[in-house]
């Protein structure tokens, strides 16, 4: 009795610090004010990776750019205030309307992207346009929000900036690393005691390694 | 230090024992062991109970305990190498791949339980090392270049440890891999892998092999596993921990680096050998 006391007491102080700790993580958040946009870093990733005219590798076998190059190249930094700028881009997920440019998923600009064309602002919620949130921190990273307005509503939100890039990361940096050394062959002495070499079982070999041996044999 | 080198299951075989105390008899008796082994796992035999079994002469809940242990510990090796060590080919199966080094292995385990601490046992290019050589030297342990079998390209010093080498064989010009129809699929030619065992490190250079470039890769996060490649342009590419064999063998000989402090005689010294194995010892 008294043991499945002590058993629920343990498992409710347990939920209940929980609880306490996921309260005083968002509590964290909201201290820091109302968000802002800010400048963004150039080390945000963008997610689109497929954006043509990137060409840079890293390494010889696998194409992942660094963070920073990848932001340099891939994303424009023009004013999307024209329907054949954004089509200059190519962004292969999206096609360009009269009505609003669809940006690519991230691009260094802290304020709001005014309507593009001359047609009268419909009736709703919010300006169309494309407006980008705080970069937020997510623990794993930043995490920044685009958000798309057409006829104003919301249509879509977009990730500029998502905080899975841990494995990449990881990845990236392993490379930074000489782990493995690469170099010609070079003839060594031969005294050793023992020769490590593929296997050379064809019966060739051995027929005639056999009477090489039988020939040497005391 | 006694040495013996004779044809068995197939392949080369080199027995060395260092130790004052070997006879030709302890030599024999891993002779009888290869024997039993081959009788069993051989797939040139007819009568070896592997080929018994792709025959369909026996029944897969029929065989021997032993083989029964084999093929689950190649289970066991494909799961871990993601399915690119495989016994089953041509809807036959053909364990050598592990059967190899664990043969190699069970042969020196046979020397030291009976006393003999140093000694090496090689068939077929695969070959684990105990103790040191006839020079009181851990034994000098040589890569062969898959492009000139006269020359080694690699000297290892080697201490308690197993070194195997997958590869294709070479014919001139002609590369040809012979368990794969498409001959020419892999720019690896020659994959050396160095661990504590011969086993592990036998079944995971087949295996390693098997992935191509990628192997380099997959044997570098093994832990405690090493190795050297070479490439079909006559390069190669090799971990940092394989160094540690090489830089070790030239330091016992005066050539390498040694440390840059002295050590004062009576202190107590944890050493790290090559291949990330420690010991303590007092200094002289």
């Amino acid at each position: 009795m008294w043991e499945t006391f002590k058993r629920f007491v343990l498992s409710a102080s347990v939920v209940v610090l929980f609880v306490l700790y996921a309260f005083q993580k968002q509590a964290d958040t909201d201290s820091a004010g109302r968000a802002v946009a800010r400048v963004i870093p150039t080390t945000t990733i963008a997610l689109d990776d497929t954006v043509p005219g990137t060409s840079e590798t890293v390494a010889a076998d696998k194409p992942e750019p660094t963070a920073t190059a990848r932001v340099a190249k891939a994303l424009p930094t023009k004013t999307p205030t024209s329907v054949a700028e954004t089509t200059a881009v190519e962004e292969p997920t999206s096609t360009p309307t009269a009505v609003t440019t669809r940006k690519p998923t991230a691009t260094p600009k802290p304020t709001k992207e005014p309507e593009p064309t001359a047609t009268p602002e419909p009736e709703g919620q919010y300006a169309d346009g494309t407006y980008e949130g705080s970069v937020e921190d997510a623990h794993w990273g930043d995490l920044q929000v685009v958000a798309i307005v057409e006829n104003g509503e919301l249509v879509d939100v977009e990730f500029a900036s998502y905080p899975n890039h841990r494995s990449r990361s990881v990845r990236i940096n392993e490379r930074a690393m000489p782990l493995l050394i690469t170099e010609a062959l070079i003839a060594q002495s031969a005294d050793v005691d023992i020769v490590s070499g593929a296997t050379d079982t064809s019966e060739a070999f051995v027929r005639s390694l056999e009477t090489a041996l039988q020939a040497a044999a005391r | 230090m006694i040495r013996r080198t004779w044809i068995q299951m197939g392949m080369p075989v080199t027995v060395c024992i260092a130790d004052p105390s070997a006879s030709e008899t302890d030599i024999d008796a891993i002779e009888e062991l290869f024997d039993a082994v081959d009788a069993r796992f051989s797939t040139y035999r007819p009568d070896s109970e592997v080929s018994r079994l792709n025959a369909g002469e026996l029944e897969a809940d029929q065989v021997s305990l032993e083989l029964a242990d084999i093929l689950a510990q190649c289970e066991v090796t494909k799961i871990t190498t993601g399915g690119f060590f495989d016994i089953e080919r041509n809807g036959a199966i053909d364990p050598s791949g592990l059967v190899k080094g664990w043969a190699i292995q069970r042969g020196s385990a046979l020397l030291s339980s009976r006393g003999l601490r140093n000694h090496l046992v090689d068939a077929g290019g695969d070959v684990q090392v105990r103790g040191l050589n006839a020079d009181g030297l851990p034994w000098r342990v040589g890569i062969r270049n898959p492009f000139d079998r006269t020359q080694i390209i690699k000297v290892l010093s080697v201490y308690d440890g197993g070194v195997a080498t997958s590869g294709t064989a070479i014919r001139g010009e002609h590369i040809y891999d012979p368990f794969s129809a498409d001959s020419l699929s892999t720019d690896l030619v020659s994959l050396t892998v160095v661990g504590a065992t011969v086993y592990d490190a036998d079944r995971m250079a087949t295996a390693a092999f098997a992935m191509g470039r990628d192997g380099i890769e997959f044997i570098r996060r093994q832990p405690g596993l090493e190795c050297y490649a070479v490439f079909r342009d006559a390069t190669a590419q090799y971990t940092m921990g394989f160094d540690d064999y090489v830089r070790y063998g030239l330091r016992l000989a005066g050539q390498g680096a040694g440390p840059d402090f002295d050590v004062p005689p009576g202190d107590l010294l944890l050493v790290r050998f090559a291949g990330d194995r420690f010991g303590a010892g007092v200094s002289r």
